[in-house]
């Protein structure tokens, strides 16, 4: 168990002053399971702070009732006294735990102006801000406080809202204190800090069928998949770069008719962060490619070549089918004796073929 | 099998996306990219399988090459892709050719005249055409001084196709194109006439009802300003949906507003020239250089001379040479009294004002329009609220930094901040400045910090004109009635 790890995860569904959204708290759920996993984040029970609507209102109040904005929850007190253990450690100069998760679901935006020259400020609008008052926490101070600070070996930063910028709400930043910390430990804190799209544009979030008809972030889905099929290493180990790729990969695709800009993630300038290991490293999930050949005689045989065109295996079909299980790349399947081929690109899922 | 394995032996490889503004990247057999670029790239590659990943505005196609041992070059070329477009375009997504066809057709034919020398015309449309709801309906074009010039009813509605348009005929200069959005507001944006040119307007209609939840029969649909788009032809002449500068045009605007470069600094002149039908190509494409880390400002300032000789001054062409290092000899002297159409021009010229003050003179429109700016990526929107007072005078520099250190300096006692909290907390006895500055102030009481705001670091903050600023601290300060003595 991560008994060390830590996890801060926020979910906002509900805005009476703002369009209301259906899937940070359902990403909130996806997210905190992952975390609880035992081959995922292995976090205790304990060590996971969640803050939803859920979590914070009476049942009496009614999220699309305008009237009640000012009770609307989370608000910024909420969310920010999550945040109070490990800035007071931080002031105090005491190292926390190794990793500290920051979860962050709901409407956002970046900060508008010097956006060249602090590219990450990310806010995330609390649960009672309405277009004249922009109430919100900006999320990405609190982590780069922590970082600092170094309370912990390593931050974890999602951040699935928008990140367009809204002059009209001036990026405010938390009140935390000027503590000088150690440069040499701050600079050795691992980071993986991901944003569902770059500076300046929106998050996406859709229904998706295979998921019970539920509505959630593009990105959430985009990085619980890769975190469920990202490929480990040899020594077993999944890395934030490897996250990153995946996601990369794989998002358009889970977008589907939803156009999403591409995520924005940043690993930091110290060594790349082991998201987990996995315990099944030494025989990696190979996925499975399924070549049907319509136009089967009984002899044809199926040669494949990798990326760099060097020839991998030659197989006779014993059918108008057939299966060959291969490590994620880009491959060459042909058929010998005819002009029949395929290019095709492999990630973590079994795919079909006709050739 | 690693890339390190690869032969040696290079090949030539030349990728052509199917215009000039698609972007594109060419990613090894290991998912890493290996290049990128726009419209064309070259790049000698070993033999193998590469995936190739092209992006027209929001739309990304990934297809995968071979590159042969035995090829000596190899020429990868891409058809035109289908992406997501305000402008009634040809080959994109809501593609529709009754909507083209009407669009072309009127975009020649004067509806209204309201003066003479330019012109403005206005397409709206539903994305499906089954809605037969007027896609006009809340919309209104006003002087600068919010003199009501058209509504829907001097437009002309198909409702068959669920599109809109109106062309006025109208002086050069700028107008406030304004939706009634019903329980959310009326917001408005800038639409810039210019002598001898037609400003066109494109918008697409999205639902403003409130929420499902609420049942509410009436569906609340209007165009939303934020994603329309805008481009520019000379007077008398046809707006083409197949033409490719139009098609350019309209992924330039894209790409400014997801804050990507989709111009080639290279070769952004030549375009420029292929495509000066079309000037806001030019606009779209110079703003977005000029938001690189390292722009070639050679380049920006060709394009911002001849786009000066082709339109005038046009408040977003002169916010180009708003920066540091433009050598322009009148950058001292001239102003921007009425606001820009693009977000990134009026941040120029905020930036600006507290250089130079007097770029936004005092009451001109760009400082009127101050408080309730909303700046949307690219637009810059407004929310039309009752305008505040600015007759009252607007204190100097010295006297508005002598209010902010006494709002902090008062702000920092007890009283002083539980005053402060308590109007933040009634919200509507605030403007959104007054509100910013105030919610400045407590900020920095709640820091300790002994440097109040300064006036500089508010506008950067806030992003308004220094002038208005200047006057809600003002204003501030008497709302609050604030005795030092507190």
């Amino acid at each position: 168990m991560a008994a060390d790890d830590y996890a801060i995860v926020i979910g906002i569904s509900g805005y009476p002053g703002l369009s209301s959204l259906e899937g940070p708290e359902n990403d909130v759920d996806l997210f905190t399971q992952w975390l609880r996993k035992k081959d995922g984040g292995n976090l205790p029970k304990k060590n996971i702070s969640i803050c939803t609507s859920r979590f914070c209102l009476s049942k009496k109040f009614d999220p699309s009732c305008c009237e009640q904005i000012e009770e609307a929850r989370p608000n910024r007190e909420d969310i920010e006294k999550l945040f109070r253990p490990w800035v007071i450690a931080g002031t105090l100069g005491n190292t926390s735990g190794r990793r500290l998760y920051i979860f962050a679901s709901g409407h956002g935006f970046g900060k508008a102006s010097d956006s060249h020259t602090n590219p990450m400020d990310t806010a995330l609008y609390t649960a009672n801000a309405d277009v004249y008052f922009g109430l919100h926490v900006a999320v990405t101070a609190y982590a780069n406080w922590l970082a600092q600070a170094a309370v912990f070996d390593e931050i974890v930063l999602v951040m699935d809202c928008c990140r367009t910028k809204n002059l009209m709400h001036p990026f405010t930043y938390p009140v935390l204190t000027n503590t000088s910390h150690d440069p040499e430990k701050a600079r050795k804190v691992r980071k993986f800090y991901a944003f569902a799209s770059p500076w300046g544009n929106a998050a996406k979030e859709k229904r998706f069928m295979e998921r019970g008809n539920r509505t959630y972030g593009i990105f959430t889905i985009a990085l619980l998949e890769a975190l469920a099929k990202a490929r480990a290493n040899r020594l077993g180990n999944v890395k934030g770069e490897t996250i990153k790729k995946y996601i990369h990969n794989v998002i358009d695709e889970i977008a589907g008719d939803t156009k999403v800009p591409p995520p924005e993630i940043d690993l930091g300038n110290y060594h790349d962060l082991i998201w987990f290991t996995r315990e099944d490293s030494t025989s990696p999930y190979k996925p499975l490619v399924t070549i049907t050949l319509p136009e089967f005689r009984g002899n044809e045989i199926c040669h494949i070549q990798n990326g760099a065109l060097e020839a991998l295996d030659s197989i006779p079909f014993a059918s108008e089918r057939l299966s060959v299980s291969l490590d994620p790349g880009l491959y060459k399947f042909s058929i010998e004796g005819t002009d029949r081929n395929k290019l095709i690109q492999l990630l973590n899922d079994d795919i079909e073929i006709t050739i | 099998m690693t890339s390190k394995s690869r032969s040696e032996k290079k090949i030539p490889l030349t990728i052509q996306a199917p215009d000039n503004a698609t972007e594109i990247f060419l990613v090894s057999d290991r998912f890493e990219r290996i290049e990128s670029g726009i419209g064309k790239l070259e790049q000698s590659v070993s033999p193998g399988l590469y995936k190739v990943r092209f992006r027209s505005g929001m739309t990304q196609e990934d297809r995968l090459i071979e590159v042969g041992k035995n090829q000596s070059q190899v020429v990868f070329k891409e058809p035109p892709l289908s992406f997501e477009s305000t402008t009634p375009l040809v080959n994109t997504h809501e593609d529709n050719a009754r909507q083209c066809t009407i669009a072309k057709q009127q975009s020649s034919i004067v509806h209204l005249k309201a003066g003479k020398g330019s012109r403005l015309f206005l397409f709206i449309r539903h994305p499906h055409s089954g809605s037969s709801e007027n896609p006009g309906e809340g919309v209104t074009l006003h002087s600068l001084e919010g003199k009501k010039i058209a509504g829907m009813d001097d437009g002309l509605h198909s409702s068959e196709n669920g599109c809109w348009c109106l062309q006025v005929e109208l002086d050069p200069g700028t107008y406030r194109l304004q939706v009634d959005t019903g329980s959310l507001g009326t917001f408005e944006r800038f639409l810039v006439a210019c002598e001898n040119w037609q400003t066109l307007f494109f918008g697409m209609t999205t639902d403003f009802s409130l929420r499902e939840s609420e049942a509410v029969e009436e569906h609340i649909s209007r165009v939303l300003l934020k994603s329309s788009s805008v481009h520019m032809m000379k007077t008398g002449k046809i707006f083409d949906p197949a033409s490719a500068s139009s098609r350019m045009t309209e992924l330039s605007k894209i790409a400014l507003e997801s804050g990507r470069t989709a111009v080639d600094e290279n070769s952004f002149g030549k375009l420029f020239a292929e495509n000066i039908d079309n000037p806001m190509f030019g606009i779209y494409g110079a703003h977005q250089l000029l938001g690189n880390r390292r722009p070639d400002y050679t380049i920006i300032d060709e394009i911002a001379k001849q786009l000066e000789s082709l339109l005038g001054p046009h408040p977003d062409v002169l916010s180009l040479w708003l920066r540091n290092s433009s050598d322009r000899l009148d950058k001292k002297s001239f102003t921007l009294s009425s606001p820009p159409m693009l977000t990134r021009s009026w941040e120029l010229l905020t930036r600006e004002s507290l250089r130079r003050s007097s770029i936004v003179p005092e009451g001109s429109f760009s400082d009127r329009f101050s408080n309730g700016m909303l700046s949307t990526a690219p637009w810059l929107l407004h929310r039309v609220t009752i305008e505040p007072e600015t007759g009252s005078g607007t204190p100097s520099r010295a006297r508005t930094q002598e209010m902010l250190a006494d709002l902090a300096r008062i702000s920092g006692t007890t009283k002083g901040f539980s005053l402060l909290d308590a109007a933040l907390k009634k919200r509507k006895d605030l403007t959104q400045l007054e509100h910013s500055i105030a919610q400045a102030m407590l900020n920095q009481a709640q820091q300790r910090s002994a440097n109040p705001p300064s006036l500089n670091k508010l506008v950067e903050n806030i992003m308004v004109p220094s002038v208005a600023v200047k006057r809600s601290t003002k204003s501030l300060f008497e709302k609050l009635d604030l005795k030092k003595d507190t």
